[in-house]
């Protein structure tokens, strides 16, 4: 057990547990932008930062990250002293000096006391924060499709060689996972178009209803280990054959 | 079916005594929901000309669920107490797999949050059994 | 053939050092700097069969002093020749190895005093060093082992597996005081430590930077051997940079000749310990030398860098515990074992024990790699051993630490040189270059170069380095372009701090070191381009007019003849007159002026 001084209290948590987790469990918010639980930490964003030192330190506290530093006993950490905070709005104002247009991030840094930002605005209308989120979840699915090119400020998401992405399964996590709308999809009943890549839906056997790209079907079949077939219809069809079949059975039994 | 969860409770279904009134799937959706805000509810009865007829349909919080099979982030995990599987909200992604995967339609998609949604036995208090009328959903 | 044992080790270092008994052993410099040491090498050899003279000539490594290069040295008679010509091989064999009598223009010309010297141990800017690192810099062959063993190589490590503990040989490093050299100065010991105390069935060694490897790629080998010894390791890679041909293709040699001789690989000198050895290389980018970054190279990923959670000692390279450390470190490491940790400490200061290679350059008389006790004063650099600044200028300041490091100015002369000290000042040991700049540079244009050189370099990771470094280097080209106002200097220092606070790796947190050092100390400079519109440096060129100083004209028409725009006027002997319409303020008639009468207005 692990009982640290987070903002003045005091909070209980176990080993291999981060900052953030800690934070988050005792109900003090710290704004993130490029973590997800689903995902490894990335420590890219550093919204997430707080100024942390153990309790018998002279020296100053350290600016941490939240989203991977461990929780350590005997820990102070302040999650919104000046230096975190003029931190934070530096990374907003940044931020929205980049992506001038994402609602998003306005709205984030609004609430963080930056209204406009104080240097020179890009003007090539990307949204795209470069939080690498959509590149891990594609990652993490094991699809590997997209990922970051270029470095620096040139850096950005793209399918190899920016052409259409070989290995996407048009699954939409990175679009929806995106934390700006940055990633972009065109969809109707029977197709869906994202990175480059034209894919047909899979409809429900009943309603008619699209379920999924048919490459997801068999990506998605491969790894659970179930057949191709077990995805054929909507949740909606699938519980009124569920439901059918058990007043049949109660039927017969009767 | 599922395995014996740390409380040793279980939902059991009668749909003899069910009428297929719906007060679960209300009690569900408001336990759900915000106030004022009710969310769709994660069971359904279904009508099929009245009692003894009718039945219950939930999550069977299957032994090996197609549904944890196919999630690529496992987002969602049995919890240890109730023995539900329940949908980790941080961690899923909202790739919908888990919703095609399930069998018995027990896993829809949150058209606003864009996750996962299915029974997560209220954590151990499940409200459409509190509130049956008909004791057609206990919990014990 | 394979060397079983110590016994057998000391007798090839014995055959080693006899194989050239009763010829004269002639060193002629190949290192990557200086062209046309293989030209000299074969001059001196045919003048010596001709002559009927009994010659050893050997190639020796870098001497770090290119620009006296090629070099030529007799060990036997300490005699260091520079900037050799082919056509100077018949004196060489016959004057300078005949009769020990070296011609003026083959001595080695004092900075500082215009004294010559021919013996090394003379040589102000060579005998005023403390070479420890670069022990056998130019007195031995970095492509040839039997060169290495002669001088002692592999001796310490032989040391440590026969007859110490691994935890012996980590107490020994720590007791030492040994500071990794790659720039942060952390405890050698404590890492290893950490990295043996880490669970894990396997373990890494790995060797960062590049510079050593070029020099005695043997004695960096030797540290990683000891540092696997002692953290555990069976698995080791030497990572370089691919572009440094020259370094790769010793490395390579290198791994494989002491591998064959049994001074790596499966049980090394006839012990138990094994240890194989990979090269394995990465790019040329700034940010690939940063330590997680090189291990995700390895790793075959991108290289950038990662949150230090957990360290690499703990879960490094493919997840194991992982002991990485600079090529100078690992180059210390086998003196320190070998001559004791109280040995080492008797250089240096008490923080920071032994030496450190600094690589001196810019506006300098002598520059190129000079190893000093830590504590050594910029002054002493800068002018003892560096010889002073260049030409008839007077020093403004010197970059210390590399392309992130801190710009400290006159009143820093007598700093220190050494993490702490430094660090006060806004500098860093960093990559250990130091960089002299004279009184016609403009901090205010170098932050400008240096922020926009590393906006390039970052690798994106991080928000602070990535969009920071470019608004840093936005606000600084403006300012250089006369567009700059007082509300900028503020707005540089804030921003500058949170991107050295916020940022994920080293890069980042050092990047923004030179803007703030230079509004520290050159405030002056800065308010004179925002505010009066004037670079008092005379460097940025919207802000510069150049005037010739009557009083001070010859009137001897060099800078006339440099002026690419031909904005300068007047006849031989009679003031010359620059006409501010045509004058485009390049500066070349400042380079050129004998008597220093082109001024800033
Ligand atoms: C941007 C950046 C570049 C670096 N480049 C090098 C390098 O070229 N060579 C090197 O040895 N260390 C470099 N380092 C330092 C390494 O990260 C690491 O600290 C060092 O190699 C560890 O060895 P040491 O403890 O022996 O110093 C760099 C660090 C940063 C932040
Ligand atoms: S596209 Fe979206 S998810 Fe991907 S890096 Fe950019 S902001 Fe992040
Ligand atoms: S500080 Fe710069 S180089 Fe380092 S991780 Fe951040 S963006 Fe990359
Ligand atoms: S959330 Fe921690 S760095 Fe982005």
């Amino acid at each position: 057990m692990i009982a640290m001084d987070i903002d003045g209290r005091r909070v209980v948590t176990e080993e291999g547990r981060t900052l953030l987790d800690a934070a988050r469990e005792a109900g003090i918010d710290i704004p993130t932008l490029c973590h997800h639980e689903a995902l490894e930490p990335f420590g890219g964003c550093r919204l997430c930062v707080v100024e942390a030192a153990p309790a018998d330190s002279r020296g100053p506290a350290e600016l941490v990250i939240s989203c991977l530093a461990p929780a350590r006993d005997g820990l102070v950490v302040r999650t919104a002293s000046e230096r975190v905070k003029e931190a934070r709005r530096t990374v907003l104002d940044l931020l929205l000096a980049r992506c001038p247009t994402s609602d998003v991030i306005r709205r984030l840094a609004a609430e963080h006391g930056v209204p406009r930002t104080s240097f020179p605005e890009s003007t090539d209308g990307s949204k795209c924060i470069l939080c690498m989120l959509c590149e891990r979840v594609c990652a993490k699915i094991g699809a590997h499709a997209i990922g970051g090119a270029g470095k620096s400020r040139g850096k950005r998401i793209a399918a190899p060689f920016d052409l259409a992405a070989e290995d996407c399964i048009g699954c939409l996590a990175c679009a929806r996972i995106c934390p700006t709308g940055h990633i972009g999809y065109e969809e109707t009943d029977d197709e869906r178009k994202i990175w480059g890549r034209t894919f047909r839906m899979v409809k429900c056997e009943v309603t008619g209803r699209p379920l999924m790209t048919e490459e997801q079907r068999s990506f998605e079949a491969k790894r659970a280990g179930l057949p191709e077939d077990w995805f054929t219809k909507c949740p909606e069809s699938k519980r009124r054959e569920t439901a059918e079949t058990i007043a049949k059975a109660f039927e017969e039994v009767r | 079916m599922a395995k014996a969860a740390v409380n040793g409770k279980r939902l059991i279904v009668t749909p003899d005594r069910c009428t297929s009134c719906r007060t679960c799937e209300l009690a569900c959706s408001f336990r759900h929901g915000a106030p004022n805000r009710p969310a769709v509810p994660r069971l359904r009865t279904f009508d099929f000309g009245g009692p003894p007829k009718n039945v219950i349909l939930t999550c069977f919080q299957c032994d090996d669920a197609a549904c944890v099979r196919v999630c690529p982030v496992t987002a969602l995990v049995r919890s240890g107490e109730t023995g539900a599987i329940v949908v980790l909200e941080r961690r899923c992604i909202g790739c919908g797999s888990c919703a095609v995967a399930c069998p018995f339609g027990q896993i829809e998609m949150d058209p606003v949050k864009l996750l996962a949604r299915k029974c997560d036995l209220c954590g151990g208090d499940p409200a459409c059994a509190a509130f049956c009328p008909t004791k057609a959903l206990e919990y014990r | 053939m394979k060397l079983d044992g110590r016994e057998a080790f000391s007798r090839a270092g014995e055959a080693a050092r006899g194989r050239d008994a009763g010829r004269t052993v002639v060193r002629v410099c190949r290192g990557g700097g200086c062209r046309g040491g293989a030209a000299v090498a074969a001059a001196i050899e045919s003048t010596a069969r001709e002559a009927g003279t009994v010659l050893a000539v050997r190639s020796a490594g870098c001497h770090g002093c290119c620009d006296l290069g090629p070099v030529v040295t007799v060990p036997a008679a300490g005699l260091f020749l520079a900037g050799v010509k082919p056509a100077d091989a018949p004196e060489i064999v016959t004057k300078v190895i005949g009769a020990g009598e070296v011609p003026d223009r083959l001595a080695v010309k004092d900075a500082a005093t215009k004294k010559r010297f021919a013996r090394e141990a003379e040589i102000p800017f060579l005998a005023g060093q403390t070479r420890i690192g670069l022990r056998n810099a130019g007195r031995i062959d970095p492509a040839d082992l039997d060169d290495a063993i002669a001088a002692g190589t592999y001796g310490a490590a032989a040391k440590a597996l026969t007859t110490m503990t691994p935890e012996q040989v980590i107490a020994v490093i720590e007791a030492s005081g040994l500071r990794g050299r790659g720039g942060a100065g952390f405890s050698t010991g404590l890492k290893w430590r950490a990295c043996r105390e880490a669970t894990g069935d396997d373990r890494f060694a790995v060797a960062n930077g590049t510079v050593l490897l070029e020099i005695d790629p043997h004695a960096v080998l030797e540290g990683l051997l000891i540092a696997a010894y002692a953290v555990g390791a069976h698995e080791g890679f030497v990572f370089a940079r691919a572009d440094s041909a020259r370094a790769v293709a010793l490395v390579k040699g290198a791994i494989e000749t002491a591998t064959a001789r049994g001074l790596l690989g499966e049980r090394i000198l006839g012990t138990d310990f094994s240890f194989t050895v990979r090269l394995a290389l990465g790019g040329s980018e700034f940010v690939c030398g940063e330590s997680t970054a090189v291990l995700r190279a390895i790793e075959g990923l991108v290289p950038e860098p990662r949150v230090k959670y957990p360290r690499s000692a703990e879960r490094g390279l493919f997840g194991r515990p992982t002991v990485l450390d600079n090529s100078e470190t690992l180059a210390l490491v086998p003196v320190v074992v070998a001559r004791g940790p109280e040995e080492f400490r008797k250089v240096g200061t008490a923080e920071s024990p032994g030496t450190k290679v600094l690589n001196l350059g810019g506006r300098v008389r002598q520059g190129g790699l000079f190893e000093v006790p830590f504590g050594t004063t910029l002054r002493t650099l800068v002018f003892g051993l560096g010889g002073g600044v260049a030409g008839k200028r007077r020093f403004k300041a010197a970059m210390v630490g590399g392309p992130s490091g801190g710009i400290l100015g006159e009143a820093d002369l007598d700093t220190p040189l050494d993490y702490g000290p430094l660090a006060a000042r806004g500098a860093i040991v960093g990559s250990g270059n130091v960089m002299v700049m004279d009184d016609h540079s403009c901090p205010v244009d170098v932050a400008r170069y240096f922020t926009h050189s590393l906006a390039a370099e970052s690798c994106g990771k991080c928000v602070p380095c990535r969009e920071g470094l470019h608004h840093l280097a936005e606000i600084l080209t403006r300012i250089t372009l006369g567009e700059g106002t007082p509300a900028d200097l503020p707005r540089l220092r804030a921003l500058a701090r949170v991107v050295a606070d916020a940022s994920l790796c080293g890069l980042g947190k050092t990047a923004p070191n030179v803007v703030l050092s230079t509004l520290d100390r050159f405030e002056a400079e800065y308010r004179a381009h925002v505010e009066d519109r004037k670079c008092p440096g005379g460097v940025c060129r919207a802000l510069t007019k150049f005037e010739i100083d009557t009083d001070l004209c010859e009137g001897c028409q060099a800078c006339q003849k440099v002026c690419p725009t031909g904005a300068i006027s007047g006849a031989k002997k009679q003031p010359h007159r620059i006409d501010p319409e045509i004058c485009t303020a390049c500066g070349m008639c400042r380079t050129k002026c004998k008597f220093d009468a082109i001024t800033v207005v």
